[in-house]
C-alpha cells in the first residue's frame, strides 16, 4: 500500500507530466502541421532543432533552460512580472519534461498528418471550407491516432525524465521530486531501499501503461488509413 | 454562362485552352493525359493558371492580368472528384451537411430532402463512407457537391472507378441532374459513350490543347474526330424523338427529319427526345437500297467526304436526308469497288441490335 | 547565479587552459562510455540482428518488449544495479558499486535497448531487401546474418554511435550506481548537475560546452556516415 508521501510523489509526476504535454500540445501540432504540409527554405534546419531535445544530453538541455528560464535568466526576468516562473517551482519541471518530450510529439502528429490525404483537404475547400476550418473539421480528427500516441509519447517519456529537471529545477520534496528524482534521492538515504523500490515499480507500471497505450493507437491508425 | 481561359503549366506539361458555353452539359473528351483534369482544377480553385480568364454566369473567378484569383471556398464550384473523397470519419449525413452549413442562407438554392430523394440517400443518410459500395458513395459524393448550392458543378472522371452496372446507374442520375436541376455542368471523361450520352456542348482535348468545340453532334461526326477519340470508337449522334414502340418485338423507332431509325427497346416515352450514338463499324453502305436483307435500318444519304485511310480501312462520312451526319467505316476495297466519292448517293445500312441500350442517351 | 558573460569566459579559459579537473571528469566520461558502449554492441547487435531475421511465435512480442524497454526510466535500472550491487546484493561480492565499473556496466544495460532497436530495425529493412536473392543462392537464414551484418556495416557504425552518445548523456543511473564521488565517479553529467545545483555556473558551463561538442561530434560522424553511404552504398 503506497504512503501518502508517494502518492504525493506520483500525483506531482502526474500533474507535471499532463500540464507539460497540455501545454505544448498545441506548439506541437503548430510545428507537426508545419513540417508535413508546408515547404519553405530552411525546413530541415527547423526539422534539426526540434528534434535537438532528444540528441542533446539531458543535463545540457537542463543547464539551457536554467541559463535562459532562471531567475537571472533572459526569459525568465520577462515573464516574472506576469506571474510565471519557472525556477525551482513544478512549473519548471514541467517545462523540462514537455521540452525533451516535444520531438516524440512532434514526430508521431506529423505521421498522423501526413496520412491524411490532401485530396480530401481540396474537397473540403471546394465546399466553402477556409483553411482553418479545413484543418479543424477535416485533418485533424482524421490525425487524432497520430496526436494521441505523441501525447502518449511524451507523457510517458516526462514520467521517466530525470537529468533535465534536476538540473534545472533541482530536488525540491513537494515541488519538483518527481518521481525519479524521488527514487534516486532514496537512494541516497540509507533504509529508504523499500520505497526507492516502490516507487520504481510505480514508475515501471506507468511506462508499461503508455507503451500499451501507444501501441493500440498505432493499431487503429493503421485500421483507420484504410478505410 | 460558363468562360475559360487558361494556360496551366504544370511541371514540363504546358495546358491552353479557351472555350465558352451556356449549355446545360460542356464534356470536356480527350485521353488520359490530355490536360482535361488540370482545366477543371484550374477552374476549381485548387491549381493556378499562369495566366488567363475564368468566368462563372458573369462572376469572375479568376483573372490574371487584373489580378483576381478567388480560392476555392469563394468560387460556388461543385466538386465530384473520380474517387469519391468522402470525409471516412464522418456520417453520410455529416457529410452532405458539409457543404450546406458552410453556404450562407440566402444563398441556399438546393433542398436537402429533394437531393437526398433524387439521389436515393434515404436509406445511406446514417452510414459511413467505409460501409457503402462505390455506386453509393459517388451519388453521396454528388449530393454533398450540390449541398452547397454551387454555380456550377464539376465532374471529374466520376464514373472512372465503377464497374459496368454501376456506371449505368450513376449515369441515369447525372442525367436527371441536368433535366431536374437547372444547374450548369462540366463533365470530364475519356470515354466517349459517357459523352455522347450527356453532352450538349463538347470540347475535346489532346495534348493540352483544345482541338475541337461545338455541339455534340457536329463535333462527333469530323472526320478527324476518328483519331481523337481513337480507332473503335468512330461514330456519329443522330438526335431524335421516340416515335413509338413495337411491343411483340421489343422495338423503338426513334423519328429525326432524316428518317426513322428502328432500335432494340428503349425505355421512354413517344415524344421524348434522345440521342442515338451509331458507330461507324456498325454502318455499312449500298447503292441501292436492298429488298431482301435483314437491316432495319436504311437511311438514305449522300457521301459527304472520303477520309483517313488506316491500311484497309476507310471511313466515309455521309449527310442524310434531314442534315445529319453519319459515319461509315469500310474497307478501301468496298470504296474502291463501288466507287464512293463525294457526292454519290447511297443508303446506310444500321443493324438495330448496333444500336443498344449504351448507345441511346436522353437529351 | 552571476553574469552569463563573465561564466562564459570563465569556462572557456577552463576549457582552453586544460584545467587538471576538467580533464580528469572528460577523461572519466570518455572511458565509461566507450567501454559500456562496446559491451552493449557486443551483447545488443547480435540480439537485434537474429530478431530481424527470425520469424516465430511471439516474434512481435519480443520486439515490443524490447521497445518497453527502451522506454525504462534510467533512474529504475540504476536503482536494480543498485540494490544487486550493494553490500547485501546478490552481486556485492565484486564491491563495485560506487565505482567506475558500476557505471560500465549500468550504462550498457541502458544502451543495449537503443542498439538492439536500432540494429533490428536496419537489418530488417536490408532483409526485405535481399531474402529472395539470399534464399535463391540457398543461403540459410543463420548464415545470412553474417552477410547481413556486413552489408550494413556502416549503419551499425550509426548505431554504435548512438549508443555511444547516449553513454555519455546518461546521467541518473550514473548518479545511483557511481554515488558522483569526486575524482572516481564523477562523470561530465553528474558534474553539471552537481556544480549547477552548488550554483558554480562556469565549471558546469565549461562541461556542458564540452558534453555538447561531444554529442554533436557524434552526431555530425554518423550523419556524415550516411551521406557517405547513401551515395555510395
Amino acid at each position: 500500500m503506497p504512503t501518502r508521501d508517494e502518492l504525493e510523489i506520483v500525483a506531482l509526476s502526474l500533474k507535471v507530466a499532463f500540464w507539460g504535454v497540455a501545454a505544448s500540445l498545441p506548439l506541437a501540432i503548430g510545428t507537426a502541421y508545419v513540417l508535413a504540409r508546408k515547404r519553405f527554405p530552411g525546413k530541415t534546419l527547423f526539422d534539426a532543432v526540434v528534434h535537438l531535445p532528444l540528441v542533446l544530453p539531458p543535463v545540457v538541455v537542463g543547464f539551457l533552460l536554467l541559463v535562459l528560464f532562471g531567475r537571472q535568466g533572459p526569459m525568465g526576468r520577462l515573464l516574472e512580472p506576469f506571474g510565471i516562473v519557472f525556477a525551482f517551482r513544478w512549473t519548471g519541471a514541467a517545462l523540462a519534461a514537455a521540452i525533451m518530450g516535444f520531438p516524440l510529439m512532434v514526430r508521431a502528429i506529423r505521421l498522423g498528418i501526413e496520412a491524411v490525404d490532401t485530396r480530401l483537404e481540396s474537397a473540403a475547400r471546394t465546399l466553402g471550407a477556409r483553411r482553418g476550418r479545413v484543418f479543424f473539421t477535416v485533418t485533424l480528427p482524421l490525425a487524432w491516432p497520430g496526436l494521441a500516441t505523441g501525447a502518449v509519447l511524451a507523457f510517458a517519456r516526462s514520467l521517466g525524465e530525470f537529468g533535465a529537471t534536476i538540473t534545472f529545477v533541482s530536488n525540491i520534496p513537494g515541488e519538483t521530486q518527481t518521481l525519479p528524482l524521488a527514487i534516486y534521492t532514496f537512494t541516497q538515504v540509507p533504509g529508504a531501499g523499500l520505497a526507492a523500490m516502490r516507487l520504481s515499480i510505480l514508475s515501471v507500471l506507468l511506462s508499461l501503461a503508455a507503451l500499451a497505450a501507444s501501441e493500440a493507437f498505432t493499431r487503429r491508425r493503421g485500421v483507420r488509413s484504410d478505410a | 454562362m460558363l468562360e475559360a481561359d487558361v494556360e496551366i503549366e504544370r511541371g514540363s506539361f504546358r495546358v491552353e485552352a479557351r472555350f465558352a458555353s451556356n449549355a446545360p452539359i460542356v464534356a470536356l473528351f480527350g485521353r488520359s493525359g490530355a490536360g482535361k483534369s488540370s482545366v477543371i482544377e484550374a477552374i476549381a480553385g485548387l491549381l493556378r493558371p499562369r495566366a488567363g480568364r475564368i468566368a462563372v454566369g458573369g462572376r469572375v473567378l479568376f483573372d490574371a492580368a487584373a489580378g483576381i484569383d478567388l480560392p476555392p471556398e469563394e468560387r460556388r464550384v461543385g466538386y465530384v472528384f473520380q474517387d469519391d473523397l468522402l470525409f471516412p470519419h464522418m456520417t453520410v449525413r455529416a457529410n452532405l451537411a458539409y457543404g450546406e452549413r458552410l453556404t450562407p442562407a440566402p444563398e441556399r438554392f438546393v433542398e436537402a430532402r429533394r437531393i437526398v430523394a433524387l439521389l436515393g440517400l434515404e436509406r445511406l443518410l446514417e452510414r459511413r463512407p467505409a460501409t457503402l459500395s462505390g455506386g453509393e458513395k459517388q451519388r453521396v459524393a454528388i449530393g454533398r457537391a450540390l449541398m452547397a448550392s454551387p454555380r456550377v458543378l464539376l465532374m471529374d472522371e466520376p464514373l472512372a472507378s465503377l464497374d459496368a452496372p454501376r456506371k449505368a446507374e450513376i449515369l441515369q442520375y447525372v442525367e436527371l441532374l441536368r433535366d431536374e436541376l437547372r444547374l450548369p455542368i462540366v463533365y470530364v471523361s475519356h470515354a466517349i459513350e459517357e459523352v455522347t450520352r450527356l453532352a450538349d456542348h463538347l470540347v475535346v482535348m489532346a495534348e493540352g490543347r483544345v482541338v475541337a468545340e461545338g455541339a455534340v453532334a457536329d463535333v462527333l461526326s469530323r472526320a478527324d474526330m476518328v483519331e481523337l477519340a481513337g480507332r473503335f470508337e468512330a461514330g456519329a449522334v443522330i438526335e431524335a424523338r421516340v416515335a413509338g414502340h413495337d411491343e411483340a418485338y421489343g422495338l423503338t423507332r426513334l423519328a429525326f427529319p432524316g428518317g426513322e431509325l428502328v432500335v432494340a427497346n428503349v425505355d421512354a416515352l413517344v415524344g421524348e427526345p434522345v440521342r442515338a450514338r451509331i458507330r461507324a463499324r456498325d454502318v455499312a453502305l449500298a447503292l441501292e437500297a436492298p429488298s431482301k436483307a435483314s437491316f432495319q435500318n436504311v437511311l438514305e444519304g449522300v457521301v459527304h467526304s472520303v477520309g483517313h485511310e488506316f491500311g484497309a480501312i476507310v471511313d466515309v462520312t455521309l449527310t442524310l436526308a434531314g442534315g445529319e451526319r453519319l459515319v461509315a467505316r469500310l474497307t478501301r476495297a468496298s470504296v474502291a469497288r463501288l466507287a464512293l466519292a463525294p457526292g454519290v448517293r447511297v443508303f446506310a445500312l444500321v443493324k438495330a441490335i448496333a444500336i443498344d441500350r449504351r448507345s441511346v442517351g436522353f437529351a | 547565479m552571476f553574469d552569463i558573460a563573465e561564466s562564459f569566459r570563465i569556462a572557456l579559459r577552463l576549457v582552453l587552459s586544460g584545467d587538471p579537473e576538467l580533464g580528469h571528469i572528460v577523461w572519466l566520461t570518455l572511458r565509461v562510455s566507450i567501454a559500456s558502449a562496446i559491451i552493449a554492441c557486443a551483447v545488443a547487435l547480435p540480439i537485434g540482428a537474429w530478431v530481424a531475421v527470425s520469424r516465430f511465435r511471439g516474434r512481435h512480442a519480443v520486439v515490443v518488449a524490447m521497445n518497453a524497454l527502451l522506454g525504462l526510466p534510467s533512474v529504475v535500472v540504476g536503482l536494480v544495479f543498485y540494490v544487486l550491487l550493494s553490500r547485501a546484493g546478490p552481486l556485492g561480492t565484486f564491491g563495485i558499486l560506487f565505482t567506475p565499473r558500476a557505471i560500465i556496466v549500468a550504462q550498457a544495460f541502458l544502451v543495449m535497448p537503443l542498439v538492439a532497436a536500432l540494429t533490428r530495425q536496419f537489418v530488417e529493412d536490408a532483409w526485405l531487401e535481399y531474402r529472395d536473392q539470399l534464399r535463391s543462392l540457398g543461403v540459410t537464414t543463420r548464415r545470412a546474418v553474417p552477410t547481413l551484418l556486413w552489408d550494413v556495416r556502416l549503419s551499425l557504425i550509426t548505431v554504435a554511435l548512438a549508443g555511444l552518445g547516449r553513454a555519455a548523456s546518461e546521467v541518473g543511473a550514473v548518479m545511483i550506481v557511481g554515488g558522483n564521488v569526486d575524482g572516481v565517479t564523477r562523470v561530465m553529467t553528474t558534474a553539471i548537475a552537481l556544480e549547477t545545483s552548488k550554483g558554480d555556473l562556469p565549471l558546469a558551463l565549461a562541461l556542458g560546452l564540452i558534453l555538447l561538442a561531444l554529442v554533436l561530434a557524434l552526431n555530425a560522424a554518423a550523419y556524415a556516415l550516411r551521406e557517405w553511404s547513401a551515395r555510395h552504398g
